[in-house]
């Protein structure tokens, strides 16, 4: 697609067509201080909060993972799946180009946020990755050994 | 510890005991503890010689004059019913179905026996039955009506129900409106009301059993109708042939779909078909391989039964979870159940096809970018005419790779379980999973003979992740769904006998033992059919696992958090109970494990006897109920991917 002038717009019609898609359910959208803040219903009911500054190039996902201290082994695990993200041990396909986006978290008094920073400006490359990476979290990373928290955090059927 | 085992014709004798733990019960229970005792004796359990003398009578079909509940019967053998389970009552009609020859199974409870029926549709795709009395028979069956609902099972309900004369009077007992309680958990139903209008009705059922997507059908069956007398055909409205009422007509797809199909599995990188409950029903499992083979797409299976694409086939997915997230096109064939965005393992961009037969829910939880009307064998058998032939070998060697990160992980798993089978001095699911997968796929037994009943709850995510299939219909998936994990012996009485006649896809390996995996909560409910089983001489390994506890213990757990400490009794039960003493006076074997190396030699004498007495086995697999706790024994309750050999859930 080509390049939007504005990033605001460009990033909102791209979460907009996966709301129009189906992906997401209650898309809603507003621009404050230079940003785009987003709400949907995506892989759980708890709604998710995406926050995109064009001025510093970032999507985060706001309090993405709560009831996380920086000190768990899930948190630590958490970190560590995220920079394999980038490595080789996942095929091409899947991978985060780190030459063209990185990705980070921040734990805010064991609220954590999940945030891809793009590198080279290329918004289509960086919303996909991004909605990748938290598909990624949830359908995969936390399909490990960390039943009791989606149970309580998640409300993931016990049975 | 096996009890030693003599078998004589029609007779299970064994020597019992009971421990000096169960007469301390007994006394505690105020119980005459005299009639307990540590002494072995003869529990003297005999098949009376009516049962195989029933069995061995030829079928009677009658003729003209007949009963309603005969033309109904009548109706079903030549619809091609495949079986019949029941509890006594609803009895004229029973014994019409019985005396057409169909096969007949009387088990210990209603609800048991639908759920048998259930496991037979679900390892045969066969049309089956359930009956139960009027009243409460019937209302037993309700939560295995509500779980066939949810695995689209093609079950046949049938249940008496008092006489119309005396609707709404409480006269004599049993009372009950049936069909507004089966509302919402059936395709359709119908009190039948008019007599002369019986074998019509039979036709509307099978109407519905026979096409489009498969859900229960629920007859009620007033005195009036199946005790009228019809001296000849003319006393009937609508009494014709079947293939005057139904047609086997089904819908095809559209060419130009098709074509829209095939070109976007011929531009797609990594193409994967979910193969559910409707690649099964329309037995469409050679077109399916055709399609994948052609054009090298993945296959991975959801649904109540697994088998229809082979674990071993290069192209299969059901082991290899993490090359789901890889996909970007899935193609949805016979999906009935469908997932919501987020339960299936996919990437949000990918590019949905679904084909089913169900115009009116083709667009339900997932977004689709094409959709087809569509039986699916006709789908799959156009399909493999226009995709293009296509190799794809970076998608094979990635499924590939995805495989074997799986079976890592799977023998990691097994090493913590020896780990804490030591540790704890009891047996680890993970050491179970591993025994069975050894006993079933790596040693003598041909690996696609066992049909296996897949249950459980915390056992159950343990077991999937190590069970194969290799042909259709080789695991009944039990808690698929509906989540119901009380009716796994159930099942198995279902599943086991339809090996035992072997029907449909069974017929190769009919007569040959059957496997069936359940937890100490589920076994509760329906193990007194470990009768059944004995009775009809089904023979079963039962692998029961016994964490003492509710599988859900972890939520009463206090945990240091008060507000479930209060909670926790609720969730437990003693400890160390001794379930394959229910099997052994039940008429079958019992096998105690308490250590992880005893558990495969118990396996092997288990299947032994099944092959060569027909004697069932509960083997009873002592745990812990902390083995489901991460921070104690990680990975604890382990967590699934859907779809693929964990789903249990679409």
């Amino acid at each position: 697609m080509p390049e939007s002038p504005d990033p605001l717009d460009r990033v909102d019609a791209l979460l907009r067509s996966r709301a129009d898609r189906g992906v997401f359910r209650s898309f809603a959208a507003a621009r404050r201080r230079n940003r785009l803040e987003c709400s949907f219903v995506w892989l759980r009911e708890r709604p998710i909060r995406l926050i995109f500054d064009p001025r510093r190039g970032t999507l985060e996902f706001r309090d993405l993972l709560p009831n996380l201290a920086p000190t768990t082994p899930l948190y630590k695990d958490l970190r560590s799946f995220l920079r394999r993200l980038s490595g080789e041990t996942l095929p091409r396909h899947r991978r985060i180009d780190s030459q063209r986006a990185k990705v980070q978290s921040r734990n805010r008094k064991g609220s954590v946020s999940v945030l891809l920073q793009s590198l080279d400006g290329d918004w289509d490359y960086a919303v996909s990755k991004a909605l990748k990476l938290v598909n990624e979290i949830f359908l995969g990373f936390l399909r490990g050994p960390y039943y009791e928290y989606t149970v309580e955090n998640f409300q993931e059927p016990q049975d | 510890m096996a009890s030693k085992h003599s078998k004589a014709e029609h007779t299970v004798s064994r020597r019992g005991f009971v421990t000096k733990g169960a007469v301390a019960a007994a006394v505690a229970a105020g119980a005459d503890a005299a009639a307990s005792t540590t002494e072995r004796h003869d529990s003297n359990i005999k098949l009376p010689s009516e049962v195989p003398a029933s069995l061995a009578e030829d079928s009677k079909p009658p003729d003209f004059p007949m009963t309603g509940a005969q033309i109904f019967a009548k109706a079903c053998k030549a619809e091609g019913l495949a079986a019949l389970f029941c509890a006594p009552g609803n009895y004229v009609v029973i014994n019409a179905i019985a005396s057409e020859g169909i096969p007949s199974y009387g088990g210990r409870t209603e609800g048991m026996m639908c759920a048998a029926a259930d496991g037979f549709a679900r390892v045969t795709g066969e049309v089956v039955a359930a009956s139960g009395t009027e009243g409460p028979g019937f209302t037993n069956m309700i939560m295995n009506i509500a779980a066939a609902n949810s695995a689209r099972s093609p079950l046949l309900v049938l249940a008496s129900n008092m006489t119309v004369g005396l609707e709404d009077t409480e006269h004599g007992i049993q009372r009950v409106y049936q069909q507004p309680t089966t509302e919402g958990m059936k395709k359709y139903g119908k009190r039948l009301i008019n007599p002369e209008r019986v074998h019509e009705y039979a036709g509307y059922a099978f109407r519905q059993l026979k096409t489009g997507v498969p859900r229960p059908v629920h007859l009620d069956f007033p005195g009036e109708v199946a005790r009228e007398r019809f001296d000849s055909a003319e006393d009937l409205r609508f009494f014709y042939d079947k293939s005057k009422y139904r047609t086997e007509s089904r819908p095809h797809p559209s060419p130009k779909e098709i074509a829209k199909a095939a070109s976007m599995i011929a531009k797609a990188e990594r193409p994967i078909i979910v193969a559910s409950a409707g690649v099964f029903y329309s037995k469409a499992w050679d077109a399916l391989k055709a399609v994948a083979e052609k054009a090298d797409i993945a296959v991975v299976e959801s649904g109540p039964s697994r088998g229809h694409f082979g674990d071993e086939h290069p192209l299969s997915a059901n082991a290899a979870p993490d090359a789901l997230l890889s996909a970007d096109l899935v193609v949805l064939i016979g999906q009935y159940c469908m997932p919501n965005i987020g339960e299936y393992s996919f990437d949000p961009d990918v590019a949905y096809i679904r084909i089913d037969p169900d115009a009116a829910d083709i667009g339900r939880n997932l977004p689709i970018d094409l959709g087809i009307v569509s039986c699916e064998k006709a789908a799959l058998e156009a399909l493999a005419e226009a995709v293009p032939k296509k190799r794809r070998p970076a998608w094979r060697d990635e499924l590939a790779a995805a495989r074997a990160a799986f079976e890592a992980e799977n023998d990691e798993h097994y090493k913590l379980g020896l780990k804490y089978s030591a540790q704890a001095g009891c047996v680890h699911p993970a050491v179970i999973a591993a025994e069975i997968e050894n006993l079933l796929y790596k040693g003598d037994i041909p690996k696609e003979q066992t049909t296996v009943v897949s249950g459980g709850y915390g056992i159950g995510r343990y077991t999937r992740r190590r069970l194969r299939a290799f042909r259709p219909g080789q695991i009944c998936n039990g808690a698929y769904q509906y989540g119901a994990i009380g009716p796994d012996v159930g099942y198995t009485v279902g599943a086991g006998a339809a090996v035992q006649q072997g029907t449909g896809p069974q017929a190769p390996y009919k007569g040959a033992p059957v496997l069936a995996v359940t937890g100490d909560a589920g076994f509760a409910y329906s193990g007194m059919e470990m009768e059944t089983l004995s009775k009809y001489r089904i023979p079963t390994i039962m692998v029961v696992y016994n964490n003492n506890a509710w599988g859900v213990w972890r939520s009463g757990a206090s945990g240091g958090r008060s507000e479930t400490a209060r909670a926790q009794h609720m969730y437990l039960f003693q400890e160390n109970l001794r379930y394959e003493k229910i099997g052994e006076a039940l008429g079958a074997r019992g096998e105690y494990v308490t250590k992880a190396e005893d558990l495969a030699p118990a396996l092997a004498r288990s299947y032994k006897a099944a092959s060569d007495e027909r004697l069932s086995t509960v083997i009873n697999c002592q745990a812990i109920k902390e083995f489901w706790s991460a921070r104690d024994y990680p990975p604890g309750l382990l967590q699934k991917v859907e779809p693929g050999c964990m789903a249990y859930y679409h």
